[in-house]
């Protein structure tokens, strides 16, 4: 059985861990929160360049451009996959890693890796996993400038016919209890389908100097733009899970405070109750022994 | 009859409102929007932007993008913009400064250069507009910030300089 002061010390050192899990989680809501309002200010542009591009893409342009036309034959898959740097966020990163591994395994084609984020260049390494480029650490905060340096470099891949398909994986942020993993395919691009307005009537619009002219600025910045979204929503719901997984290890700790703190009063009034026993037993010991000297004197 | 207006980047909104007319630039020269406008989609260059509304008018540097007007909405995707009391003129001028340096730097590099390999001379070419875009970026938020009527022309006469 354990002394009264082991137990003491075992409380204090699972106080101080739920101390830092409760600071953890106080600290990934507010970044939960900023990624979210990234999120929403973004939004508008995402809207008006889903709409170009739908206006835009007829089938004839399609045929002309690199990045939009599919491949017949795809011969390497890549897959940009987008991870956190830092453990604590509960199955997080062993989800998206999982599910990329289970794309990987349905693909006829050998499948490669570009990858955002320590943990999942790390996971990936001892997966024996074929890891192309590991952008290394996500941002904090991500920038469109880090998204821009990411396209470039996978668009010159895709251009250089390193891969012919490329998918993007990355963790959508539903709400703050549930995030999923997702996967798009980001090159050669599918404008994507806007479900509120299925069918916009096409306005004739005249275009300056001409739609490829359009569709060449236009097209960059659109994958930029989906990069740069999957940033920001893999940041949020990495912090969202973040809270959660340390919200129930404060309140694991403080179940097993109030477990502990049981047994420690208990040890407590043992060790008292033995103390009181052994002096009550010491002094009836002393009280028994006058009184058998006080007979034998009597006796005489 | 005011129309609705957006300036949006990827990151923000930079601006949302009424206004009466617009006034921007795209490789064939500066055009002026008007409510009714037909439908256009157009690639702007970096350039100056002037929003009218009130009577007032709004200066704000554009580093290029997409405008796309229907009737009485006009939406720009800008690739970077900025108002001009939002402009860091000491960051816009360093920026002029070190792209100025890189350019000249390519140039040197390509007298050079005698053997000519078209695949570096590409990757040379490519680094070049980079820079000369930087460098145009620079100069238009200088001008804009200025408030010297960003417009084109003032932009080239900074260049001659």
């Amino acid at each position: 059985m354990a002394t009264a002061r082991d137990i003491q010390l075992r409380i204090r050192s699972i106080q101080n861990i739920a101390k830092v899990t409760g600071a953890l989680e106080a600290v990934a809501a507010v970044k939960v929160h900023h990624a979210q309002q990234q999120a929403l200010s973004s939004r508008p542009y995402i809207e008006t360049a889903q709409h170009l591009m739908r206006s835009i893409v007829s089938p004839h342009l399609v045929s002309t451009f690199d990045l939009l036309k599919p491949r017949s034959e795809v011969n390497r898959i890549a897959v940009l996959l987008i991870t956190s740097d830092r453990g604590l966020a509960g199955a997080y990163n062993v989800r998206i890693v999982n599910m990329a591994l289970d794309f990987e395994q349905e693909q006829s084609a050998p499948v490669h890796y570009y990858i955002v984020g320590r943990k999942g260049q790390s996971i990936m390494a001892r997966r024996k996993a074929d890891v192309a480029v590991a952008f290394g650490d996500i941002p904090s905060r991500p920038s469109v400038d880090y998204a821009h340096g990411i396209a470039r470099v996978i668009e010159s891949a895709y251009t250089d016919r390193h891969c012919d398909i490329v998918y993007l994986l990355y963790t959508r942020f539903v709400n703050l209890i549930e995030q999923e993993p997702v996967i798009k395919q980001l090159l050669p691009v599918i404008p994507e389908q806007n479900s509120d307005s299925p069918t916009i009537p096409t306005i004739p619009y005249s275009y300056e100097p001409d739609e490829e002219a359009v569709l060449e600025e236009l097209v960059p910045h659109y994958v930029e733009n989906v990069i740069f979204q999957a940033l920001l929503e893999a940041v949020a719901s990495e912090h969202a899970a973040r809270m959660t997984a340390m919200h129930s290890a404060t309140n694991n700790a403080n179940d097993l405070v109030d477990e502990l703190t049981l047994s420690y009063n208990k040890a407590r009034q043992l060790a008292i109750t033995s103390e009181m026993l052994d002096i009550v037993g010491g002094s009836e010991a002393l009280s028994q022994s006058n009184h058998d000297q006080m007979l034998e004197g009597s006796e005489n | 009859m005011p129309m609705k207006c957006q300036i949006v980047t990827q990151e923000r909104l930079v601006f949302e409102g009424e206004i009466d007319s617009i006034i921007v630039r795209n490789e064939r020269g500066e055009m002026c929007i008007l409510p009714g406008h037909e439908p256009l989609i157009s690639v702007l260059t970096i350039d100056a932007l002037r929003l009218r509304h009130d009577g007032e008018e709004e200066l704000y540097a554009i580093g290029g993008g997409i405008i796309k007007v229907d009737g009485d909405s006009v939406v720009i995707l800008a690739n970077t913009a900025e108002a001009a009391y939002e402009i860091d003129t000491v960051r816009a001028e360093e920026a002029r400064k070190r792209s100025l340096a890189a350019i000249e730097r390519i140039e040197g590099m390509r007298t050079r250069q005698v053997k000519d390999i078209s695949e570096e001379a590409d990757r040379i070419q490519r680094e070049r507009d980079a820079h000369n875009a930087a460098r145009r970026r620079a100069l238009v938020r200088l001008a804009v910030a200025r408030k010297a009527d960003g417009n084109a022309a003032s932009v080239e006469n900074e260049r001659r300089v």
